[in-house]
């Protein structure tokens, strides 16, 4: 049995009754011939009920499949989330340097001069192209607000 | 028309367009190139930064991108075997089959002179056929317009991944979360949860930034760094005219096919590269040839994947339909401009219309000559490690989903998205058809409601009207025959 299938398939149904039970408190019909704000979610949950339920059915008479998830994809995750987290504490520039420099090196990678000009140029091309260029203003952070 | 493309050749003519247009091309060539970035990924990448720019300027970049990427995913296919984009693996086959027997370089110029004859006439496919067909979508209503939206769903939910049921579920996860805000005709909040920010809705541009670009890069490093260091001598590149002239059967028929995959909402580069392949092999007098490396075989696969690009612009500009991933997120760009795609965007624009279509054209001249003199320095762009690459491609996304509206909570939904897209991957669910969703879920709806309205509520309205029921019936169609496929299949095997 395909385990993933299964509770996937469960997960699903269970979002679908959350959204079919928060959409009946919505208007049923604006008058005048509409269907109303609650038509569309409660079809579209409904069908993904029964997509849901042929998932399942079908994840039940699959032979097992092994997913392999690889610890380097996880690791960069985590370091995308303490990127997002420092961009807002500390504005872009010096949380994409650090980002940059740290993740570079947690991978192994050692030519110290460029990874230097690589991050150099990227950030240096990113203010020239988006504060200089499109005088889009990037995150200046909290900590310096 | 005429006056129209004059103008546009004028205005195209300018050193800041074709600055552009070369960079959009250059860019998508390397991105094309380097395996796991695709060109939806570049696209998306680059998308943010259009903003700033002329409706035109930052169109042509995209575009550039765009036929540089379908192109440039055969260097690295034809050299190492690996297909830089999946539009490239069938050429792969046959391409590098070519290398090993020395003859890198024919191959090399081959794929650059199919990929730019393919597009090349795509576009002008697109320039004859585009405005009949925008003046006949003007006819559309409510019930039509419904009718495509439903067709363009059904449609990516059939084509995306192996299983129509995941693909569907896909679909609906898109639409479920395109219904985030407020309804589209009475204006009360949905599943908001009281949160103010979310009654815009979830702005899908960020989203197709974490689908397309984050969950790639997640996924990238689990492959190893490209092992094969070109060794082999490239030679002559550009194509003998007596190979030209072999092949040019070869390229028009794939040409057409791709043009038509292309025209066909939601379907993409690579299904137009192995329906070439195959027909080509069809056709072909010596079909041992095909997997040993044969140039016909290269040819008909470039060709046809890059004549996809001028028929997948056909939809996206006259109906404001995608014609596959890579359009779904032009039409992020058409919005943002102000640009409403669809018939009226040959009316109120005309001019610009033209301009980006002889724009299209200098983009693969340009292309051309990119590929003929400069492969050699594309190929070498897969020596760049991954751990380099990852983080240049996750800054690229922070700072495109936050430049949209300046709010870091776009930053959070691309990485959301950028999540959920490396977990659908690894469980075989496609991400396409949330992205299809999210653009086609509104319009469905809002067409939906419209339409009963117009009609008094009654249902009948999308039975009388025979392009809206032709187009319900395709859409019924598309669903049924993957099922249907599959009920054969077992029948035959039992």
């Amino acid at each position: 049995m395909k385990k993933a299938d299964v509770f996937i398939g469960i997960f699903l149904i269970l979002l679908s009754i959350l959204v079919i039970v928060d959409s009946s408190t919505l208007p049923a019909t604006t008058g005048d011939h509409d269907v109303g704000a609650s038509f569309f979610p409660i079809t579209v949950s409904s069908i993904l009920i029964l997509l849901s339920v042929i998932t399942i059915w079908n994840g039940m008479r699959e032979k097992k499949e092994l997913i392999s998830f690889s610890r380097k994809s996880f690791t960069c995750i985590l370091f995308t989330i303490f990127y997002i987290v420092l961009v807002y504490l500390t504005g872009f520039y010096i949380s994409t340097v650090l980002f940059m420099l740290v993740f570079m090196w947690c991978y192994r990678y050692r030519k110290k001069w460029m990874m230097m000009l690589v991050t150099i140029i990227v950030t240096g091309g990113i203010y020239l192209v988006f504060e200089k260029t499109l005088q889009v203003p990037l995150p200046s952070g909290l900590f310096f607000n | 028309m005429y006056d129209l493309l004059l103008q546009g050749l004028s205005n195209v003519f300018q050193v800041k367009l074709l600055l552009l247009s070369l960079l959009g091309v250059f860019v998508g060539i390397v991105i094309g190139a380097l395996p796991g970035l695709t060109a939806t990924m570049g696209v998306a990448l680059l998308l943010p930064i259009t903003f700033g720019m002329d409706p035109a300027a930052g169109l042509l970049l995209l575009s550039g991108v765009y036929f540089g990427g379908v192109y440039g995913g055969s260097i690295t296919a034809i050299l190492l075997r690996t297909p830089g984009t999946p539009a490239a693996a069938a050429t792969a086959i046959d391409g590098y089959e070519l290398t090993r027997k020395g003859m890198a370089g024919r191959a090399l110029g081959v794929a650059t002179m199919s990929s730019f004859t393919g597009g090349l006439l795509s576009i002008f496919i697109l320039m004859f056929l585009a405005p009949p067909l925008a003046e006949f979508a003007i006819r559309f209503s409510a019930p039509e317009t419904f009718a495509l939206a439903t067709f363009g769903l059904s449609i990516i939910a059939s084509i995306s991944g192996k299983s129509l049921v995941r693909g569907l579920v896909s679909g609906m996860i898109g639409l479920l979360i395109a219904m985030i805000g407020l309804d589209p005709i009475g204006g009360f909040p949905r599943f908001t949860g009281g949160f103010v920010d979310l009654q815009g809705g979830i702005s899908y541009i960020p989203i197709m930034i974490g689908l397309f670009a984050a969950s790639e890069a997640f996924k990238s490093l689990e492959e190893m760094n490209l092992q094969g260091k070109m060794k082999t001598k490239i030679g002559r590149i550009l194509p003998t005219l007596a190979d030209f002239k072999q092949l040019l059967p070869t390229i028009l028929r794939s040409t057409g096919i791709g043009a038509m995959i292309g025209i066909i909402p939601a379907a993409g580069a690579d299904i137009a590269a192995f329906a070439s392949y195959n027909e080509a092999k069809r056709w072909s007098k010596n079909k041992e040839e095909f997997g040993q490396g044969s140039i016909v075989a290269v040819s008909a696969c470039e060709s046809g994947a890059n004549a996809c690009t001028g028929g997948a612009l056909v939809p996206l500009l006259t109906l404001g339909i995608p014609g596959d991933g890579v359009t779904a997120v032009m039409l992020g760009a058409l919005m943002v401009q102000g640009l409403q795609p669809g018939p009226m965007l040959f009316e109120n624009n005309g001019p610009l219309v033209y301009t980006l279509f002889v724009g299209m054209i200098v983009c693969y001249i340009m292309m051309f000559i990119l590929g003929i003199f400069a492969s050699r320095f594309f190929a070498r762009v897969v020596e760049i490690p991954k751990e380099v690459l990852v983080p240049i491609i996750l800054v690229l996304c922070v700072v495109g989903s936050y430049a949209i509206n300046n709010n870091l909570m776009d930053i959070v939904f691309m990485f959301a998205s950028g999540v959920l897209g490396y977990f659908m991957q690894k469980y075989d669910f496609p991400a396409s058809p949330i992205v299809l969703a999210l653009i086609l879920g509104p319009m469905a709806e809002r067409q939906f409601r419209t339409a009963l309205t117009l009609s008094g509520g009654s249902y009948s309205i999308f039975f009388t009207r025979p392009i809206t029921l032709v187009l319900l019936i395709l859409s019924i169609i598309t669903l049924l025959t993957p099922i249907i496929k599959t009920w054969m299949e077992n029948r035959k095997q039992a």
